[in-house]
């Protein structure tokens, strides 16, 4: 059975880069738009790695990764931080809301990938 | 002599006998030494060279028994042949041990040996050992020496067989060399050693040593005996190993190169030599004894005669003067004593004739030091006077008539034309201080007339005519002889001194000098007393004067002790009976201080006129000195003769007190009697004018002083209080009102504000009722209303004389509030009164001007502290502003920040999955497409980083990466990124870069920054025409430029460009998209490189944007902000 990502992003193209380089290299994708809807399918799905964006309307992925490291049940599905909060300071931010990783927005999708197997195994 | 010359002879004589016996001593030892050495060094020699002969011969000897069996054809002799003649070489010579026969090609063939078994035919090669090849090469050869056993020395000795022979090798055994070394004895210890040609040890005594094969090549002697020439330089004084010094020599065996040494100790050797020095020392005891007995005959025979010589000398020294000296020796001895007694026959007879001289010497010393005596009485009694010359006077004639052989004498002085006895001791006639005419034909005129010492022996027979008052008072009085000395002040007589006698006869030369020591010593007196009299005025003078000045310095608020202190001085010091001090008050004067007896002027006025001393005085500004007042003009000076009557005085002296060359008053001094004052008294009277003016100038200053400090303190108070209440007004015109309150005398002080058409009472302090708070409409009835709207200062002394219908108001509110005095000063804040500070009393009359120049300082103050609080709110509001700008900026940034990252990163994540192949194959052209737009994504991720660096430019903290550039590379990069851009506007992009531009030397990437951002904007406001990039250098620096055919900027709006968050207006900016901080940082970045970026344009005409930098940037590090 091939490993459950759950992309929590609220641009289309940036879902859709990470779909296709997921897709392709055999990950299954689900998606969430905004934070609130990311802790539910996190929920709902229990993946194997969350990437979450910050700035996003609703709830923003501070939040989302607060709750999610709440939840018992959550608490080990690793999250990154995929953020174009770059400025210094944004990583200790993300950390401190309980992210497991960072990658500064824009990205290189081979450098993503290899950050994704080398969580993923 | 006891001693002395006994002793002195024995000494230098037995110094002579040991002198010439020591250096003969020496002489003799130092030749027996030499002798003795060279003759030890001879046998020493001989017998080396004959040990070393011997061995020689030893070694021949067995070279020439080998020589027997060393012939050519001896190799082709049988076997046994040849072993029975080495046998037989054996037997006949016992030092040889060994013998081997080696062929011409260094085999062995036979070995024959008293020790071993006979060896034929082994042909062991022994051509490589030194015996073969040396004896081959020189027909001998002598080994190195070893042992056998470790206790026999031995030689290998080869001999060649000639032709094409071999060599036949013998070990010798050196016992015999060794007997030979150690038979050799050399006295007690000495000893003898052989050396070979290293210098190693051969053979000695002790054959332990040798056995060590002990070097003694370290020795000197040894060293120098192995230097190839300098065998026979080897030292003769050496030191053997054990580190005696002996005598060394050596002698050379030719055969072996080896050496003989013999050795004796240099101790033993020199043993002779110490046997002579001890022989030469009991000789030269013996000598000294004898030349001590001899020596102590001589001494004696010199020193008797001498001894006699002495005694005789003593016994006419000690007054025996009829003894002879007796001395029969017959030589030069007797000759002195004889000589001696002629001496004593000629001193016997002059001391006969000494005794009358010393009497007649006695008598004269006796004389001078009566007179001595006297002139030194004379002196104490000048230093116990100093006051009265009298008792001098008195001293002197008293002195001069006993010691000057007078009966009389005296002291006459000068007064003006007079003279007159001043002292006088004797019978004759002169009475005490009656002035008589001076008169040069008498003795006493002519010598003060002349100042020359007059002396008449014979007064009788002087000039009838020249001395006729002389001669006249001579037959009056009875005297025949008188002489007068002169009493000389600086050259001018003041008197003289008088000797007269009865009988006729000169005075001595003597006396007449010892008269005018005591004329001299008279007038010292004189001066003496003279200059105490003037010490002592000066100095009760002086602490006149002292005194006053300590009254003044002890008085600095009140005048009044000062001039009474002045007025008892002036009393006191200038000769009158009554003195007094008057003041001027404009057109009047009256008396303010008196002392004495008389009416003084005391309170009452006096019109300033000429008819009285004071008022002239004053008038002329100069000193009045009447002397007698009855002499002056009655009508001129008509107050001043009623003056006198009325008070009864008769003289006037009168100073002005002079300020500033004007008198403000005077100081009169009266007298009962007429008569002038001394020039002294005037100048006294000057002096205290001038102290009073003094006293009363600083009670002035002080009181002014204190004034000013009271005001200035208040001021400071309430600086005090502004600068401690930024924020409030209220404590500073609570502060204000109290100050002005206390230093004004009103019973009420008040502030009101003005605000809007209404006046406020913002603070108030006294008695008088006024509600703090209070609100009334500005209007010009009542004094703050007026004020305010006049901006002057209004002041109203009596409120029942101001018009009824003007201060209607002010009337009401006087009646109200119980005040009847009242004035008011405007806070003025440029020009407009923002309020007024009103002062109120009950009693009516005039406030001070001071009090009102005070109130008006009070109210600047007051509008400073409102000033204070007014910009100190506005400062905060401000600053709070900034703060919110600085926020929003920072929010914007990251913001920014964010937004542009966004779509970059689904433009570089695209472009990068589609170049790796993850949409399938792309073509190759497709693929260089992918990259542009790749780097240019890139390119411009860094370009949002350096917008973020913005605020590290801000604070000064960016860093230039310096590196070599070239200024084409980067137009041509800036091109690549911005031709799409004009391609999609229509714009013609084009580049002008100069030829043979240097490699530039700065931060390339902040460079490109730059250019980027000026294209940028260019093509942005640029809609139609072209933008051209142009570079060229300019000196040592690069200018690119960057001309657009856009709207052009107005002037006004060209230095606002470059500030942060700038552009020309903002709906362009809405309109063109972008930042608005392009610009400014490209200024910084620029400015970094120690360049300048600079625009020209015209509205309508298009921009040109350069940037001017060095070629070779040195970075300035921009200081923060």
């Amino acid at each position: 059975m091939s490993k459950k990502i759950l992309v929590i992003e609220d641009t289309e193209d940036n879902r859709q880069i990470l779909r296709d380089l997921l897709g392709m290299a055999g990950y299954d994708m689900i998606e969430a738009h905004d934070g609130a809807e990311g802790v539910a399918q996190a929920a709902e799905h229990k993946p194997d790695l969350i990437l979450m964006d910050i700035q996003m309307p609703v709830m923003d992925g501070y939040e989302a990764t607060r709750r999610i490291k709440a939840n018992p049940d959550l608490k080990a599905i690793p999250v990154i931080a995929v953020t174009s909060y770059a400025l210094s300071g944004d990583e200790d931010k993300a950390r401190a809301a309980g992210c497991d990783g960072y990658i500064a927005k824009p990205y290189s999708p081979r450098q993503m990938l290899a950050k994704v197997r080398e969580i993923l195994g | 002599m006891k001693r002395g010359l006994f002793l002195k002879y024995v000494i230098l004589f037995i110094a002579l006998v040991t002198g010439v016996l020591v250096l003969n001593a020496a002489l003799d030892l130092w030749f027996v030494y030499q002798d003795n050495r060279r003759a030890a060094i001879d046998v020493q020699r001989e017998k080396a060279e004959s040990a070393a002969q011997k061995i020689e011969s030893f070694v021949r000897e067995i070279e020439r028994q080998i020589g027997w069996v060393a012939y050519p054809q001896f190799d082709t002799l049988p076997a046994e042949q040849r072993r029975f003649d080495y046998v037989r070489l054996l037997r006949q010579v016992p030092a040889i041990t060994e013998l081997s026969q080696l062929d011409r090609e260094g085999r062995e063939q036979l070995k024959v040996s008293r020790l071993s078994m006979d060896v034929v035919g082994s042909n062991l090669d022994r051509s490589a050992e030194a015996a073969f090849k040396e004896a081959k090469a020189n027909k001998v050869y002598f080994g190195p020496v070893y042992f056998r056993k470790e206790s026999e020395p031995y030689l290998t000795m080869a001999v060649a067989h000639g032709g094409r022979g071999g060599v036949t090798v013998a070990e010798v055994n050196l016992k015999l060399a060794w007997d030979v070394v150690s038979q050799i004895k050399v006295g007690k210890d000495g000893y003898a050693y052989v050396v070979d040609q290293l210098g190693r040890l051969v053979a000695h005594p002790d054959i332990s040593l040798v056995l060590r094969g002990t070097d003694m090549s370290k020795l000197a002697q040894v060293a120098a005996a192995l230097q190839p020439q300098g065998g026979d330089e080897a030292p003769v004084d050496a030191m053997n190993r054990l580190g005696v010094k002996v005598l060394s020599a050596h002698a050379f065996i030719p055969a072996l190169n080896w050496l003989v040494f013999v050795e004796l100790p240099i101790a033993e050797a020199q043993q002779p030599v110490i046997d002579s020095a001890l022989r030469d020392l009991a000789l030269l005891v013996v000598g000294l004894l004898i030349a001590a007995i001899i020596a102590a005959l001589l001494a004696r025979r010199l020193v008797v005669p001498i001894r006699a010589l002495q005694e005789g000398a003593q016994r006419i020294g000690g007054g025996e003067l009829s003894h002879r000296i007796a001395i029969k020796t017959g030589d030069e001895l007797e000759a002195l004593a004889d000589q001696f007694n002629r001496s004593t026959e000629a001193l016997q007879e002059s001391y006969a004739t000494l005794e009358q001289r010393v009497e007649d010497r006695t008598a004269e010393l006796r004389e001078t030091l009566e007179q001595q005596t006297a002139t030194a009485e004379v002196l104490q009694v000048i230093s116990e006077s100093p006051t009265d010359v009298q008792p001098v006077l008195k001293a002197v004639v008293a002195a001069a008539r006993r010691l000057c052989g007078a009966e009389d004498a005296a002291i006459i002085l000068q007064q003006g034309d007079h003279v007159a006895f001043a002292a006088h001791d004797g019978p004759l006639g002169g009475e005490i201080g009656q002035l008589v005419e001076r008169d040069r034909t008498s003795v006493m005129g002519r010598s003060i007339t002349d100042g020359k010492t007059v002396h008449l022996p014979d007064v009788a027979a002087a000039d009838p005519v020249e001395f006729a008052r002389a001669r006249q008072l001579a037959e009056q009085m009875g005297f025949n002889a008188s002489v007068a000395a002169p009493m000389l002040r600086e050259g001018v007589a003041i008197g003289c001194v008088l000797l007269r006698k009865r009988a006729m006869g000169p005075y001595t030369s003597r006396q007449i000098e010892l008269l005018e020591t005591f004329a001299a010593q008279a007038v010292i007196a004189i001066e003496n007393v003279r200059l105490f009299t003037e010490l002592r005025e000066t100095l009760e003078q002086q602490t006149a004067t002292a005194d006053i000045l300590q009254v003044i310095s002890s008085s600095p608020t009140d005048v009044q002790p000062v001039l009474d202190a002045v007025v008892k001085a002036a009393v006191r010091f200038c000769g009158a009976i009554d003195a007094v001090i008057v003041m001027r008050q404009g057109e009047q004067w009256s008396g303010v201080a008196h002392e004495g007896p008389l009416h003084a002027p005391i309170g009452g006025a006096f019109p300033l006129n000429r008819e009285t001393a004071p008022g002239r005085a004053m008038i002329d500004c100069q000193t009045v000195h009447y002397p007698d007042i009855s002499a002056l003009d009655p009508v001129e000076h008509a107050s001043e003769h009623r003056n006198a009557k009325l008070m009864d005085f008769n003289a006037v002296l009168c100073a002005p007190l002079l300020r500033d060359d004007t008198a403000i008053g005077a100081i009169a001094l009266r007298r009962r009697d007429t008569g002038a004052f001394m020039p002294r008294q005037i100048g006294l009277l000057e002096s205290f004018a001038a102290q009073a003016v003094i006293a009363i100038q600083n009670v002035r200053l002080f009181t002014e002083l204190s004034e000013s400090l009271e005001q200035q303190t208040a001021t400071a108070d309430i600086l005090q209080v502004i600068s401690e209440s930024p924020t409030d007004v209220a404590p500073v015109l609570n502060a204000v009102v109290s100050a002005a309150l206390r230093f004004s005398g009103a019973e009420d002080a008040v502030i009101v504000l003005r605000e809007g058409d209404e006046t406020v009472v913002a603070a108030h302090e006294g008695t008088l009722s006024t509600p703090m708070g209070l609100r009334r409409p500005v209007e010009g009835g009542n004094i703050t209303g007026r004020v305010i709207f006049s901006g002057e200062t209004l002041h109203i002394p009596d409120i029942d004389q101001v018009d009824r219908a003007e201060f209607a108001g002010s009337i009401a509110l006087s009646r109200e509030h119980g005040w009847n005095a009242a004035f008011a000063v405007p806070m003025l804040r440029e020009g407009v009164a923002v309020g007024a500070i009103m002062l109120r009393k009950i009693a009516r009359g005039p406030f001070s001007p001071r009090h009102i120049e005070m109130a008006e300082t009070f109210a600047a103050q007051a509008v400073i502290a409102i000033e204070n609080v007014r910009l100190f709110t506005e400062i905060q509001e401000k600053s709070r502003q900034l703060e919110v700008a600085s926020q929003h900026k920072s929010q914007f940034l990251a913001n920014m920040s964010h937004e542009l990252r966004t779509p970059l990163n689904a433009i570089i994540g695209y472009t990068e999955m589609m170049s790796d192949g993850l949409y399938g194959d792309v073509p190759d052209k497709a693929q260089g497409v992918l990259e542009r737009v790749q780097s240019n994504g890139r390119h411009l991720l860094g370009l949002i980083n350096d917008v973020l660096d913005l605020s590290k430019i801000e604070a000064g903290q960016l860093v230039l990466a310096i590196e070599d550039y070239s200024v084409g590379d980067m137009v041509n990069t800036v091109m690549a990124a911005t031709e799409s851009l004009a391609r999609t506007k229509k714009l013609a992009l084009t580049a002008n870069i100069a030829s043979g531009l240097p490699t530039g030397h700065g931060d390339a990437r902040r460079l490109s920054q730059v250019l980027l951002n000026l294209v940028g904007n260019a093509i942005k406001f640029t809609d139609q025409g072209g933008v051209e990039i142009k570079a060229v250098t300019a000196g040592e620096r690069f200018e690119v430029s960057v001309i657009d055919s856009g709207p052009g900027i107005a002037p006004a709006d060209q230095a606002k460009i470059f500030e942060e968050f700038q552009q020309v207006d903002n709906t362009s900016t809405r309109k063109k998209g972008g930042t608005g901080l392009g610009l400014s940082i490209s200024r910084k970045i620029v400015e970094l490189h120690g360049g300048a970026i600079t625009v020209q344009s015209e509205v309508g005409k298009g921009s040109t944007f350069t940037v001017s930098i060095p070629v070779s940037a040195v970075p300035i590090k921009e200081a923060a902000q």
